[in-house]
């Protein structure tokens, strides 16, 4: 294995030698709390990242995966009363489903229609767990979603959550990582930089942009339905295309083909409505501001600068 | 006659109305150099652009093999050996030179999206094959001390080095170079020369389009002469060289005599 590959396998060490610390560091709930938010934003952005920064697809529609797995494991326990892992694998097979009708028609086109598709598929989304209140709750959110269970052991507390969730995280970025260094991480790159190039030497463009962008749907369905037990209640508004826009405002501030950038916009951005709670009301133009100091000033995104270390430098590469 | 390697018939090509190949036909023969050369806008990219499945003609048909290639994809030709180089470089700016060569084995392995996520059995010796062979070719090149730099920040005649490793470390049967000397002084283009020929030499077919005449007739053992989308002639170099018509469609109508210089 080459020096790089130690490097990525360190920083995974050392990261999740973090995640062991923190519970006895600061054991205070609401800490906890955040960083489990921090866990699952960054679930989603890990896929988003493959989708955005390596294959180089914008979507502005992983909100509406991240809810629709968030509503297809709440209702389907809650209501029909469905086990919930068996449910949770059901929501990310149907989320990949749709993911796969949205991109098989649109990624056949050049340029950036998937942006407008995955915005009109946000929105639609949305408006529905909106109007379909008989069966979604409607504004006021659907609740009464039953806790995860491993064995008999009940997961209903910040801490046990925070387990959990940072052990998706963990292994979300294992898989990433593996998928990057790899035959199909080099065809995404390679068509990243010329579709006809990558093609003409044997790269399939279209199947693998839809096979990302299914795959980074999954992760986000996945992360969802990990959200809706952990709270128990779920609500349109968390799901509609501002979020879809802090998340690729995540992956951007992070940096785009970076798998750690992806880690770190997250554990920058998510807490920053609970810092920023005095002028909520310019919570998106703050945001916005970030986007584009970031893009001014760090154009490959924070990450960068720590990429600088030796031993961190694992993304992209040979 | 042995098969060829790639054989058009009447091959048209027209954007809205400009028709740039009518009724294209020629033959490129197993294990040799043939080249396509023409004035600017003769549509010699046009048609390599045609067999390479980018454009889909609407008239005509090109066989690689005996076997119809038109209406192939790009990925399903590099997986039945052809690959092709391109006039303004595609080079992956991002990537590794050594990961730019990598890819060029994609068409000939098979691991994908399941065996990269869980390493699944098979994976890791395929990866080590892939690496393996991309660095013999990258010595073959000449490109081996530049295998960990972005293939972005290469000089330009070598970044033309990487596309042509790209191409051709799947082995392929048939290579189609778009100017493979477009922008390379005299000294690389004499090594691009002396390469081209050791390429041809390990048994593959080349089809070139190319400009600089000194390449062309130093190197090809075929040549087809193309103008306004039209064959105008074919024949070895020196056929073609003194053939009336190559020299009016260079020099211009009122070229007689002295061409030949």
């Amino acid at each position: 294995m080459s020096g790089r590959g130690r490097g990525f396998f360190l920083g995974l060490a050392v990261l999740a030698g973090l995640v062991v610390a923190v519970p006895f560091v600061m054991p205070n709930p609401y800490y906890l709390n955040v960083l489990n938010v921090v866990a699952l934003n960054a679930i989603v952005v890990i896929g988003l990242n493959l989708l955005i920064g390596y294959a180089g697809q914008i979507s502005l529609g992983h909100a509406a995966f991240y809810g629709l797995g968030a509503y297809i494991s709440g209702i389907f326990t809650g209501s029909f009363g469905w086990p919930p892992w068996p449910t949770m694998l059901f929501a990310a097979v149907s989320v990949g489903g749709l993911a796969a009708l949205i991109g098989i028609p649109i990624l056949r086109l050049k340029g950036n229609y998937l942006v407008m598709a995955t915005l009109g598929f946000n929105l639609i989304v949305n408006i529905l767990t909106v109007q379909l209140d008989d069966l979604t709750g409607g504004p006021s959110g659907y609740s009464g979603i039953p806790s995860l269970e491993i064995f008999g052991w009940v997961i209903n507390s910040d801490l046990r959550f925070y387990i959990l969730v940072w052990s998706a995280a963990l292994i979300a970025l294992l898989l990433a990582r593996n998928l990057v260094r790899s035959r199909v991480g080099r065809g995404l790159r390679a068509l990243h930089g010329s579709e006809v190039a990558a093609a003409a030497l044997g790269v399939p463009t279209e199947r693998y942009k839809v096979k990302i962008f299914v795959f980074s749907a999954v992760l986000a369905s996945l992360a969802g339905s990990l959200y809706a037990h952990y709270y128990g209640i779920i609500t349109p508004k968390t799901f509609d295309i501002f979020f879809s826009v802090e998340l690729v405002t995540m992956c951007i501030v992070g940096g785009l083909g970076s798998l750690w950038g992806g880690f770190l916009g997250a554990a920058f951005l998510t807490p920053l409505p609970q810092v920023l709670h005095f002028v909520e009301e310019y919570k998106d133009i703050i945001y916005g501001g970030i986007l584009v100091l970031i893009l001014v000033f760090l154009p490959e995104g924070l990450f960068t600068r720590l990429g600088r270390l030796p031993w961190l430098a694992g993304r992209r590469s040979p | 006659m042995t098969q060829p390697i790639l054989a058009l018939e009447g091959l048209c090509m027209n954007f809205g109305g400009m028709q740039a190949l009518s009724e294209v036909s020629f033959a490129a023969q197993a294990g040799r150099i043939t080249a396509v050369i023409g004035p600017n806008g003769a549509g010699k990219t046009t048609a390599i652009n045609c067999i390479s499945g980018i454009y889909r003609p609407p008239r005509g048909e090109a066989y690689f093999e005996g076997q119809s290639m038109l209406g192939l994809a790009s990925h399903q030709l590099a997986r039945r050996g052809v690959t092709r180089t391109f006039q303004n470089l595609q080079v992956f700016t991002h990537m590794s030179v050594l990961e730019n060569v990598m890819v060029g084995l994609h068409g000939v392995t098979k691991r994908e999206f399941l065996w990269a996520l869980f390493r699944l059995p098979g994976f890791q010796a395929e990866e080590r094959q892939v690496m393996e062979q991309a660095r013999e070719m990258l010595e073959f090149l000449d490109l081996a001390e530049m295998a960990a730099l972005p293939a972005g920040q290469l000089a330009y005649g070598d970044q033309k080095r990487v596309e042509l490793a790209r191409a051709l470390v799947s082995r392929p049967r048939l290579m189609l170079l778009d100017e493979p000397a477009a922008g390379l002084n005299a000294a690389e283009t004499e090594s691009m020369a002396r390469t081209l020929r050791a390429i041809r030499d390990q048994g593959i077919s080349l089809l070139l389009i190319e400009h600089d005449m000194s390449l062309v007739m130093g190197i090809s053992d075929w040549v087809v002469v193309l103008d306004h989308g039209c064959k105008i002639a074919e024949g070895t170099p020196a056929q073609v060289q003194a053939h009336p018509e190559v020299i009016c469609a260079y020099l211009g109508g009122a070229a007689e005599a002295g061409a030949d210089a």
